[in-house]
Parts: C-alpha cells; structure tokens; sequence
C-alpha cells in the first residue's frame, strides 16, 4: 500500500520495488543535497540507508537542508535526520555514521550505490577511488547559486577521468556565491531519480546533466574515458592515504575542520555545551573522534587555535 | 583564429579571436583557470585543454561545481 503509486509505474512495477527493498544505499553528506536525497530514498523504500556526515546542524543551513528544523540546531546531522527519517518510514533499516570520511574509514561503505552529496573535490576523490577499486557506482552531484549537476559512475569512467586538473580552492563555495533551496532539490531529485534507475536496473545516463534554474536550461554533455588516469590504471593516492589534507576549510562559513587524535572531550579546558559527539561553543566545535571545527581566518591560524585548546 | 564560446555558467555566447588553436588559448584569453572549468565541443562532447580547435568551431566552458 505504502509503494503502490510507485509500483503502477510501469518501470517500476512491484519487481522494482522488491529491488529497492534490497537495496543498501550510502549518503555522503547531509547537508542541502544530500538531506533531500536521503529523505526521498527513504520515502521510495531503499532498505537500507546508510548515512554519513561530519557536521552539525546549523541556522543558516534551514534555507536549503530538508527535514532539520529549529530544535536540530547543534545536534549531529547524521543522527538527526535518521531521527526524522524513521518517522517517515519505519521500514528503512538506517544506519547513522558521524564521522569525517577518509581513507581509514570509507570501509565503513558497504553499499550497492553511493549518493556523493558532498561540498568537496577531495572527499569525491576518496569516493571515487573507493567506489573504483570495489566497483559501486556512484553519483556525483554538486550545487552553487542557481546551478547544479549529476554525473553517474557506473565503469565506463570515473570521476578523475573527468576532474583531473580541477583546482578545488579556486572553486565557489555557498559561502562566496550562496545557493537557491530550489536548485537543491531539482538537483536531488535527478540524483535520486538516477540511483532508482540504477537500482531497478533501467538504463541510466553517463552523460552530465547540468540545470540552471534560473533560466530552466537542462544540458547534458558525454563524458569519456580517459586512457592515461591514474585511478583507472589502479594508482589510488587518496585511498592508500597519500593524499587529502588533514586541515579543510568548510563550505558555508569561515570554518576550518583540523584533524587530530582521539579524547575524551569531559578533559578538555574549554567550555561549552556538551553532546554524545560533541562539544559547542561559540568559536569551536570539537568532536570525540578528535576532529575540531574552529572559526578562523586562515589554516594556519586555524591549527595554532587546535593546539593551543585542544593539543597537538 | 575566431571561435565561438558559450559560456554556460552565463548562458552568453560570444566569439573570441586567438593566436594558438588550443582550447587553452581560449581560455588564457577569457582569462579563466583551467582548474575551475571543464569543456565540451559543439557536439557536447568534454575535451581536453589541449584540443585542437578550427576556425569558427564552437566551445561551451562548463563551471565544475562542488557545492552540496
């Protein structure tokens, strides 16, 4: 009864369904894009969804994230929306991973399809080498101002076939460009669209599919192997940790993620408001996988502030 | 060598004169890092920086994005 409006599509139908049901699903990402996808994966009836994100909900993100709301402010993302989500469909086996994903962790992915809904080149690397070298596909989606794109990997080619000399700190950001909340969820619902598509075995694209809403232009351009990349000759720099920063600037606010050991955030001297995974206070946040979120104007000034109140 | 652009983040066409035949020299003369854009021909097929162009052959420099 829940499927039945989608099982009366003909491509579909209720084999379609009993698909989806087996399928497992990873969300990279719980922020625009990737709370809207998560929320219509769960209302299709994936069976199981595993979500990832390493941030906390914030006001500025109520524009444009689905399903948080004003009570979320501070919690986790990832448990947050597993929260929401399970009040819309218990059926969905969801798994909640708070965490910064890297090349020590990614083995947490077991999953049939990966929906990268990330805001960095350097995680869509890590994923791309990833989903390579144990073949699942993924797919690619990116949004800023009033544009955005999908691209599926499925083999054929791969993300650095593609974005092989992107300099991603040249890149807009939601911080300098800002994003419309419609163009998020055109683009999720391509993005979705896609991994059903894949998931009951209907053709998909491997073309780009890039919108602007603003003048609802659609254009798709072929994409191609590239005979000399790296990662499709089996060179996997992110994956076996010789790449990947351990200091990032995050997308939306003047805030950089520094990356140390793990500690038990009770012994820290700073104060704040404590949660399961993390302590707030108005200039950091700081996680027990020893992660910290800090308000600065620069990376270096950004890892002095990480030694100075959390250590080295 | 004339060449017709199309900027897609813009949605504006224009034609731009250069000295070399590549699509980098088009993009050295729009004045964009190659590290911010791919490019496709006219027949929406992505090239690479180094592709050879033709006389009033037409480009579309697409903005990568990475916002999520």
């Amino acid at each position: 009864m829940r499927y039945s409006r989608q099982e009366l599509f003909d491509k579909i139908g209720k084999a379609g369904q009993d698909l989806l049901k087996k399928s497992r699903v990873a969300v990279i990402g719980l922020g625009a894009t990737g709370s809207s996808s998560a929320e219509l994966l769960a209302r299709a009836g994936i069976g199981e969804l595993i979500l990832i994100d390493r941030d906390v909900v914030e006001l500025d993100n109520l524009q444009r994230q689905a399903l948080y709301n004003e009570d979320d402010i501070g919690n986790v993302k990832a448990e947050a929306i597993k929260g929401h989500l399970e009040k819309i469909n218990s059926e969905v086996k969801i798994r909640a991973l708070v965490m910064d994903l890297d090349y020590k962790n990614i083995n947490e992915i077991k999953a049939d399809l990966v929906l990268d809904c990330t805001d960095n080149i350097e995680t869509r690397n890590l994923i791309n080498e990833y989903c390579h070298k144990n073949k699942i596909p993924w797919i690619y989606s990116g949004v800023i101002g009033d544009n955005g794109l999908v691209l599926n990997f499925t083999g054929n080619y791969c993300f650095n076939c593609v974005f092989d000399n992107v300099k991603p700190e040249l890149l807009g950001t939601c911080d300098t460009r800002g994003v419309l909340n419609t163009i998020v969820k055109v683009i999720s619902g391509i993005q979705v669209n896609e991994a059903i598509k894949l998931l009951t075995k209907q053709d998909c694209s491997n073309e780009i599919i890039y919108f602007n809403i603003s003048n609802n232009k659609l254009e798709k351009y072929k994409v191609k192997k590239n005979n000399e990349c790296k990662v499709c000759n089996g060179i996997y720099d992110y994956l076996d940790g010789k790449k990947g920063n351990a200091i990032v600037k995050m997308c939306g606010r003047g805030v950089y993620q520094v990356k140390g050991r793990k500690f038990d955030l009770t012994k820290l001297r700073l104060k704040g408001k404590l949660t399961k995974y993390c302590l707030i206070n108005k200039d950091f946040t700081i996680f027990n996988d020893g992660r910290a979120f800090i308000k600065a104007g620069n990376k270096e000034k950004a890892k002095s502030l990480y030694s100075k109140f959390i250590g080295n | 060598m004339k060449i017709k652009v199309y900027l897609e983040e813009k949605d504006k066409e224009e034609f731009v004169e250069i000295d070399g035949d590549k699509v980098n020299d088009v993009l050295e003369k729009l004045n964009i890092d190659p590290g911010i854009v791919i490019v496709a021909n006219e027949d929406n097929e992505l090239v690479t920086n180094d592709y050879i162009l033709e006389e009033d052959e037409e480009i579309k420099i697409i903005p990568v994005i990475s916002g999520g």
